[in-house]
């Protein structure tokens, strides 16, 4: 197999979000960098904003869904395919992207977009994720250069990645296998992980903590059971629960994890021999030098 | 019974007004929701196979599944809907709508119930959160977390997040200044008169 097997689009309006700007700066410089190295250019989506998560529809239909459409206007004003990273800025732009091409939804859209000064009629770009990307338009095993052999790791696909499969449509909404596939080219070891598409809360967080966090437990209870050195993943918003309140978590129910989350993009950035400072392997709060011992 | 009319009055399969307890339904409740759903669901195809609370992440800690909420829905029992915890437990991982054989989309039709609640003037932690975050994103364009902790949790909330908010500032991954679009005033302007014309049309 060879690289130039299928062409990919080579430039995609990329659309970092909220979360790739902070909490997950390390998703946001490993995809810059991964794309970069397989030859695909990534040009930010100038003057985007927030897409309003699973939360802003619930407030407001409509502001919800201008929201999100306005990401997707300015990708097509720059005519170029938009590409997420983060499942949920993915979901939300494929979202707002069927209904503005549903006669009976898009005028009330295109009207708000208008008063936000933004007039985009026709819409036929495509709106992307980088994990749809990585598997079905480029082939990097030849860019393997260091095999993460010996490294379990588990993949966490969560909701927005996958459903509903009439939003996103390109992995299986129950038994996906997209980052199984990325991590088995990397070298490592994928492990039968029954929790991958399971909800870690992420939406209501802040609002029902105890219920989201037997939610996340209930994720990383599994993956350590599995032997895992680590979980695979490609939203900020799990990671949140995932990572940032692994401590709360272990505090909370008086166990130990101690488990490393890693972005698929990084897992790739390191198989691909790209030193770890560089893919922003040193921001993790839950230290990722385990991992990098092992694979050393 | 069978009827020798020509004009059948129920035939298996889908049929808009008249599905399960079709005697009782109640459509005007439901146009309401439908409205708000962006019309993306059918609520009256739901036949009651209960493949969504099969599914459904939340269902330990909801007070009324999510198949029995379609049936409220369809019945039009307001008071029911509006008051169960149902809506603020769902963490929209939209399992149920990826497996509902009939196309129901239940994820979509909480989610319009939540629209309708919050314009009846249900208050709870939920409601208050996600009211906050919508004003926060309608004001600059882009997230600031900080600020979302500050005015959901006061300063409780700012001091037991600061463990993780110092660790998070010291990876350079938050910072204290907030980023805004280019033009936040006018992006705001336009939500706000979206938000108004959504509610009047309740």
């Amino acid at each position: 197999m060879t690289e130039t097997m299928i062409k990919p689009t080579t430039k995609y309006s990329y659309y970092p979000g909220c979360s790739l700007h902070t909490t997950a700066k390390e998703f946001d410089i490993s995809t810059r960098i991964v794309m970069k190295e397989l030859g695909i250019e990534l040009e930010e989506l100038q003057d985007w904003s927030c897409c309003g998560g699973s939360i802003a529809a619930s407030v407001s239909h409509d502001v919800g869904m201008a929201m999100a459409g306005r990401n997707v206007a300015l990708a097509q004003k720059q005519n170029l395919d938009l590409l997420a990273s983060c499942s949920g800025c993915y979901n939300k732009s494929a979202r707002a992207m069927k209904a503005l091409k549903n006669p009976s939804e898009k005028d009330k859209i295109m009207a708000i977009m208008s008063d936000m000064g933004i007039d985009v009629d026709d819409y036929n770009i495509r709106v992307r994720n980088v994990v749809d990307v990585l598997i079905n338009d480029v082939d990097f095993t030849s860019r393997i250069k260091k095999p993460l052999t010996g490294l379990k790791v588990a993949c966490y696909y969560g909701c927005l990645l996958t459903r509903p499969a009439d939003i996103t449509g390109w992995d299986s909404p129950r038994f996906p296998t997209s980052m199984d596939r990325l991590s088995e080219i990397c070298g490592a070891q994928v492990v039968d992980f029954k929790s991958k598409t399971s909800c870690c809360g992420g939406p209501i967080l802040v609002s029902k903590q105890d219920v989201a966090f037997d939610l996340t437990k209930k994720i990383l209870d599994e993956a350590q059971s599995l032997g895992a050195d680590c979980i695979v993943l490609a939203c900020p918003l799990c990671d949140t629960n995932l990572e940032l309140r692994q401590s709360d978590i272990e505090k909370k129910y008086g166990v130990s994890y101690n488990l490393p989350i890693i972005y698929i993009t990084e897992l790739i950035g390191l198989a691909m021999g790209i030193k770890p400072n560089k893919l922003g392997i040193n921001k993790h709060i839950v230290s990722l030098k385990p991992l990098l011992e092992k694979i050393k | 019974m069978v009827t020798k009319n020509k004009k059948k009055k129920f035939v298996f399969g889908l049929k808009q007004d008249r599905q399960l307890d079709g005697d009782k339904m109640n459509s005007d409740f439901m146009q309401k929701v439908i409205a708000e759903g962006g019309k993306g669901a059918s609520i009256a195809a739901c036949m009651q196979c209960g493949t969504c609370s099969g599914g459904c992440t939340n269902i330990d800690v909801m007070d009324m599944s999510p198949r029995t909420l379609i049936l409220m829905i369809q019945r039009g029992e307001w008071e029911k809907v509006l008051q169960s915890n149902t809506l603020w437990m769902c963490s929209s991982c939209y399992i149920c709508t990826s497996r509902c054989p009939r196309g129901v989309r239940p994820s979509d039709v909480i989610e319009a119930v939540k629209v309708i609640a919050i314009a009846q003037g249900i208050h709870n932690d939920s409601t208050k959160f996600n009211q906050i975050f919508v004003d926060l994103v309608q004001k600059r364009g882009i997230l600031f977390e900080p600020e979302l902790m500050h005015r959901y949790g006061g300063l409780q909330a700012m001091i037991e997040q600061a463990p993780l908010g110092i660790q998070l500032v010291l990876r350079g991954k938050m910072s204290p200044f907030p980023e805004t679009i280019k033009n936040p005033q006018q992006f705001n302007q336009a939500l706000q008169k979206a938000k108004k014309n959504d509610g009047n049309n309740d």
